[in-house]
């Protein structure tokens, strides 16, 4: 069954891409989105069986390599957070599988987008269900080509290209890290194996033990867009819509926040790395929301949201809250998703306008989609008895042995409420924008589909929480709130209703030089972007252009050796050619001095020859002698026939 | 002094009054693009043509373009960092999306030409292969 459940997408992925010419579009979606149902079929089964039954179980597949260190067996590792994963991967890309059949039904290449999505499905179950570090960083590298490959799947577009290459540069660093991690282990401990490795780890190798931790964290950090290599993220909604929703919103961000869970044997004994990821996790939060709040672009919005939801989870983590920063993710994969699909059918009704200067009144053309996303807005900034208010005022309330970070969060939290507001006030409430050329179309919310796939996300945004608190932290949630809990409930609800009141009375519109400053700081992105290109990436071309090039490939290289090389090279053959004159008194002394040194060359080998044969048959016939003392077969027939000779 | 530069190489090209133009139109853009509010919008387009009309008689070339530099200044400062662009325009959302091939890429050369012409006489001829 385990095996089952990853290679449906595997098998949908083959047949999608290699026979596309052969089956129609219809029934490939068809093939496609029963094979993910298959696949999210038995990880239910495996959900309940880890979940309600508490089981836990490997399986092994096959001996995969075998060396003198170490062995690596390409096995699958069932337990809760694994069962937990597998649930959530498969629920969003049935889901997303389903929505971009009508979303993506005037685009061209159907084909190559539902084989991409199933690939990364696959990958995806590969890394959250393997036992091992070296099964992961496949499952963790294919993920990685897949988001580049949806990234860029408009590839025409220069900007989808750009995003992709960004995208890859900066998760190759947090790849280079795990691997270092890795091939750590492997040296220290000779074994990759979670299991082993949970019982191989002690106190005494502290500086290992830091190395190894911080690696991951790096690890963690490119993957699921922490801050100093986020930049990626907010650049990866060049692609289509339905691919955000799967990979930029629920699940591939999240792997690095896996990759931490799965490692907190390893950071648990590191105090300092710990320390670090929940400082990471409130920074990234903070920033985050700050940038989210002067976007422009629903979904770079949705995407800064993203960055900061993955901060509150890495904070949880730090302060060793793994099993609510699990819930976390899992609430966050459903109510993010909503967002993005919803925006999606936004953007659809507009004539694919996702600037929300533009978009205006849809309240009335979209009723169910704003339904939906005031649903995940809410969720999203923690409303009492939605599925966020269980992970999120969690972990804010055990953060608070460092007021540093509760205070960071908080803040976070009201700013939350104010991007949730502001995008939701411009996109569906506020007075109509748009001119004749962009009204929406009548048309709009009419695909049966898109609209069901919107309505069980808000099922699940409003209950999914509420359904796995207990189950995921073994204990039962105080529904009445705490002094602690009412502090970001009350500044986010406050922060929601002064946007709104601001809003609508249309006061916020005072451009002075510090707002100017503030937004251009913000719409910027803090300036990272700035500082990556002009004091890194300039310099290191610089460099590379100087010492690399012109120093070393033109200079020691070409000028030294291969300038010099063909200098000798051509002064020899002048040389030489010089024999090649017309005098035939010369011609004919060359064939004299040649014959005449050739045959006396050819006299005294032979002279040497002989001397030299005899020399030898004598030892040999010794050592022969010697042998036969001892066995007499041993004497060989050549030496026996030169002593006849 | 700040360096600044809102045209980039078109600076050394374009005209005086090309450049003034341009500035009027781009700042309303950006007004447009700070002020949600399309009534709002309005004011502020009407006090900037005020602005503008103010200096449209100045005949001395030094001053005009003094006037224009301190403006071109002004602009520089209060831009917006993320300007409206259309989907359809160049650097929107729908700009270079499933482009069509360039039709010369679809052109074949007289050798390949050739060679298609006789597979498909062929073919004609002998359908059974």
């Amino acid at each position: 069954m385990y095996l089952l459940t990853m290679s449906a997408p595997m098998m949908s992925f083959m047949l999608t891409l290699t026979h596309k010419e052969k089956i129609k579009t219809t029934t490939m979606q068809t093939l496609a989105c029963s094979m993910i149902f298959f696949s999210w079929m038995n990880s239910s089964i495996m959900l309940y069986e880890c979940m309600m039954n508490d089981t836990h179980c490997q399986t092994k597949i096959w001996n995969w390599m075998k060396t003198e260190h170490m062995e690596c067996k390409i096995s699958l590792h069932m337990d809760l957070l694994s069962s937990s994963m597998l649930f959530m991967v498969t629920s969003m890309s049935l889901f997303v599988h389903m929505y971009s059949t009508e979303y993506m039904k005037n685009d061209p290449h159907k084909h190559r987008f539902m084989s991409y999505l199933s690939l990364f499905t696959f990958f995806m179950l590969l890394m959250m269900s393997s036992n091992n570090y070296i099964l992961l960083l496949m499952g963790w590298e294919g993920v990685g080509i897949c988001s580049y490959l949806l990234m860029n799947f408009w590839y025409t577009r220069m900007q989808a290209n750009k995003s992709g290459m960004k995208a890859i540069m900066m998760n190759r660093m947090g790849d280079i890290a795990l691997l270092m991690s890795t091939m750590m282990m492997m040296n220290k401990f000779g074994s990759t194996k979670f299991e082993n490795l949970t019982h191989m780890i002690n106190n005494k190798m502290q500086t290992i033990m830091n190395t190894i931790s911080m690696l991951l964290l790096m690890g963690a950090m490119g993957k699921s867009s922490l801050m100093g290599l986020h930049v990626w993220l907010p650049d990866a909604m060049e692609g289509p819509t339905p691919m955000s929703a799967l990979m930029h919103a629920a699940t591939m961000v999240t792997a690095g926040i896996f990759l931490l869970m799965r490692s907190s044997s390893i950071l648990e004994e590191s105090k300092m790395s710990l320390t670090i990821t929940a400082w990471m996790g409130a920074t990234t939060a903070f920033f985050a929301a700050t940038m989210g709040t002067s976007q422009n672009d629903m979904k770079r919005m949705m995407a800064y949201s993203t960055c900061s939801q993955l901060g509150y989870m890495a904070l949880a983590m730090g302060i060793s809250k793994y099993s609510i920063s699990l819930l976390h993710l899992m609430n966050h994969a459903f109510f993010k998703s909503l967002l993005f699909l919803g925006a999606g059918i936004t953007m659809h009704t507009i004539k694919n306008e996702q600037d929300i200067r533009k978009l205006s009144s849809l309240m009335k053309q979209t009723p169910m989609t704003y339904m939906g996303l005031m649903t995940a807005s809410l969720t999203m900034t923690g409303t009492p008895f939605l599925t966020a208010y269980f992970s999120k005022d969690q972990m804010m309330e055990n953060s608070y042995k460092n007021s540093m970070l509760y205070w960071l969060a908080t803040i976070t939290a009201a700013l939350t409420a104010l991007y949730s507001t502001r995008l939701m006030y411009f996109s569906f409430t506020k007075k109509p924008q748009y001119t004749h050329t962009q009204k929406p179309h009548t048309t709009s919310e009419k695909d049966i589909l898109m609209n069901s796939m919107i309505m069980m996300l808000t099922l699940m945004s409003i209950s999914t929480g509420y359904m796995t608190y207990t189950m995921l932290t073994q204990q039962q949630h105080p529904l009445i709130t705490q002094k602690l809990i009412l502090t970001p409930l009350m500044c986010s609800m406050t922060t929601s209703m002064l946007m709104t009141t601001l809003y609508t009375n249309n006061n916020l519109h005072n451009k002075t030089t510090l707002t100017t400053l503030w937004k251009n700081f913000n719409s910027n992105a803090w300036n990272f972007n700035t500082f990556y290109n002009n004091m890194i990436g300039e310099k290191m071309l610089t460099l590379a252009h100087y010492q690399t090039y012109k120093h070393s490939d033109k200079g020691i290289l070409e000028k030294i050796i291969n300038n010099n090389l063909t200098n000798i090279m051509m002064h020899n053959s002048q040389n030489i050619s010089k024999f090649q004159s017309t005098k035939m008194t010369q011609h004919l002394l060359t064939m004299i001095l040649f014959y005449s040194s050739f045959t006396m060359h050819i006299k005294s080998q032979k002279l040497n020859n002989s001397v030299l044969f005899w020399k030898n048959t004598g030892c040999s016939f010794k050592s022969c002698l010697g042998q036969t003392m001892k066995h007499n077969s041993l004497m060989p027939q050549f030496a026996k026939l030169k002593i006849v000779k | 002094m700040t360096q600044y530069t809102i045209w980039g190489p078109l600076e050394k090209v374009i005209s005086h009054r090309q450049r003034v133009t341009r500035l009027y139109r781009k700042s309303l853009n950006h007004i447009l693009s700070w002020d949600m509010d399309r009534n709002k919008w309005r004011d502020n387009a009407v006090r900037l043509r005020v602005v503008f009309d103010q200096f449209k008689d100045v005949k001395d070339p030094r001053l005009a373009k003094s006037i224009l530099k301190k403006a071109e200044g002004e602009f520089f400062k209060y831009q917006h960092p993320q300007p409206y662009i259309a989907p359809w325009a160049v650097g929107g959302t729908l700009h270079e999306r499933n482009m069509p091939p360039h039709p010369k890429t679809l052109e074949l050369l007289p050798i390949q030409q050739e060679w298609l012409d006789e597979w498909i006489e062929y073919y004609s001829t002998h359908p059974q292969d």
